[in-house]
């Protein structure tokens, strides 16, 4: 769906140069829903402004559907937008135009002829919800509708991607809920593939299946989220369940940290455990949430300090469990 | 103090008909070339889509030589261009060629301001749903920044107004030169306070249907 190679972009300021991104490669699968995570610096918004093609890459090359954009001319590329949809952090809705003005919008640029541009604005606003707010300015919508406007806007002329740029950074954690779950429903229904870049560990967590995480303009991670939670070096682990910091250690105790997705888990591995080796276990911190489906709980489990860990640590990795340390 | 009612009813008509009539018509070339001289200034300033240092640098000179005279010094200076563009350098029609030269360059500052203040996400959210740049221009920038331009043209044809008076004194006609060839060169008081009362009386106007027109078409 969308192949980004060796993708690089440099700006040149007074005295040398600063790499935005270097070297960036990543393969977005089609109806995926495809989470951008990393610090801010590390090159997210030009990774965005190149998608979008707001900025030219200094050099690589941005695949979508087999269509080289990195390559085509002005005109093409005015064509080509149609097949991305984009929606912005701060929505970006001409405030002097009404709700369904907004999303008739890019259907007017496109030249589809008036009736046609009516029945689908209709048919849009119904599909984020806001049938009856087509009349309404911007000004006289909450965020959360807002932004409902801004996707319908984005799907418009039914693009294959939507991309998504801190989609929800400006709103409240249950307006989030209700946006990331149209945006799932979206996918669902229109097979659309989703890209989100964000900074927020709870959106990936939320909706995403897909997931890269981007350090000083290069792809540290990415994969199936599973994947890259498994990976301990990822730290995506503890960015999405975060345990709260040990306290004074007990003496005597070590601790292990461990990482389980109902998936690949049996849900009693701690009694299991036990009976198996004997042993008492203090469970230290937990974290559990639903990912994906699945049930994915991060532990630390307290033993005692006699206790071998090593065949305890090799017992966990052999019902699947990832073991940060020991 | 004698109200001489027969002179001001044979005066102040045709004065304020003038006076009109160079206004209205500057408005229109001030409208015609301020607004796209204003847009291109915005278009090229740096961080524009069309940046381009020295265009903008060679039209910001020239605007700002325009705004730094003394609206009753460019008009005499142009004197002999006016009689190039209208054949002579008397009367109403004379006047509108001054007029609209001072309030041009007045008026694309002003759009150009207004335009400023569009949130850059909003013109990026336009190229990114593939609009060309008349659209860009057209839909999103002149369109969001209508109240504000609708506001700067107000201040623009009061600024006009004013001029008008000072184009009147050196043979535009109007409510200018009633005021001075009456009221100030032949003592008569009472026309100069009728031609006052009536520049009042359209400034006013003016301003009112200005603040409605922007209020009207502003949805922020």
């Amino acid at each position: 769906m969308i192949t980004l190679s060796s993708l690089r972009k440099v700006y040149p300021v007074a005295g040398g140069e600063i790499v935005a991104l270097d070297t960036v490669d990543l393969e977005v699968g089609r109806g995926a829903i495809f989470g951008v995570v990393g610090p801010s610096g590390a090159g997210k918004s030009t990774l965005v402004r190149c998608l979008a093609m707001l900025d030219r890459p200094t050099s690589g090359k941005i695949i979508v559907n087999d269509e080289d954009f990195t390559s085509t001319s002005a005109r093409k590329l005015r064509r080509a937008r149609h097949r991305i949809g984009m929606v912005f952090q701060h929505v970006n809705l001409l405030e002097n135009r009404t709700a369904a003005k907004n999303v008739s919008y890019p259907l007017e640029i496109a030249g589809v002829p008036a009736a046609a541009r009516q029945k689908r604005v209709a048919e849009l606003l119904a599909l984020v919800g806001l049938a009856d707010r087509g009349g309404s300015y911007p000004a006289q919508l909450s965020g959360g509708q807002k932004q409902r406007v801004g996707i319908a806007r984005a799907l418009a002329n039914d693009p294959d991607v939507l991309l998504c740029d801190e989609p929800t950074s400006a709103l409240d954690p249950t307006t989030t809920a209700e946006i990331l779950t149209l945006l799932k429903d979206l996918r669902d229904r229109l097979g659309v593939t989703i890209i989100i870049i964000t900074h927020e560990m709870s959106v990936v967590k939320q909706v995403c299946d897909h997931v890269a995480v981007l350090e000083a303009g290069r792809i540290a991670y990415s994969g199936p989220l599973l994947d890259v939670i498994g990976d301990p070096d990822s730290g995506m682990a503890s960015a999405l369940l975060p345990l709260p910091a040990a306290g004074t250690p007990t003496a005597g105790r070590r601790s292990i940290t461990v990482t389980f997705s109902s998936a690949k888990s049996p849900a009693d591995f701690v009694s299991t455990l036990a009976r198996r080796f004997d042993v008492d276990i203090a469970i230290e911190a937990a974290s559990v949430e639903p990912v994906q489906g699945n049930s994915l709980g991060r532990l630390r489990l307290g033993l005692d300090h006699e206790v071998d860990p090593a065949p305890i640590v090799e017992y966990l990795q052999e019902l699947g469990l990832w073991v940060e340390a020991a | 103090m004698e109200w001489d009612w027969k002179t001001i009813g044979k005066l102040l008509p045709t004065a304020t008909e003038q006076t009109l009539h160079m206004v209205g018509l500057a408005t229109v070339f001030t409208v015609l070339i301020g607004l796209p001289l204003g847009v291109v200034l915005y278009m090229t300033s740096r961080g524009g889509l069309w940046a381009n240092r020295y265009v903008n640098g060679i039209l910001g000179f020239v605007v700002n030589i325009g705004r730094s005279l003394p609206f009753i010094i460019l008009m005499i200076a142009i004197i002999p261009f006016t009689r190039l563009v209208v054949g002579t350098s008397l009367g109403p029609s004379a006047a509108v060629v001054p007029l609209s030269v001072g309030a041009i360059p007045f008026f694309a500052r002003l759009v150009e301001t207004s335009l400023r203040e569009i949130d850059r996400g909003k013109i990026d959210a336009a190229i990114v749903m593939g609009s060309s740049y008349r659209q860009i221009i057209t839909k999103v920038l002149v369109r969001e920044s209508l109240p504000g331009i609708i506001a700067g043209l107000t201040t623009s044809v009061i600024a006009l107004i004013s001029y008008s008076a000072m184009a009147g004194t050196i043979g535009g006609g109007g409510l200018g030169f009633l005021a001075k060839s009456r009221g100030y060169d032949r003592f008569q008081t009472d026309v100069m306070i009728a031609t006052v009362v009536v520049i009042i009386i359209i400034v006013q106007l003016v301003q009112i249907i200005g603040d409605v027109l922007a209020r009207k078409l502003n949805h922020r």
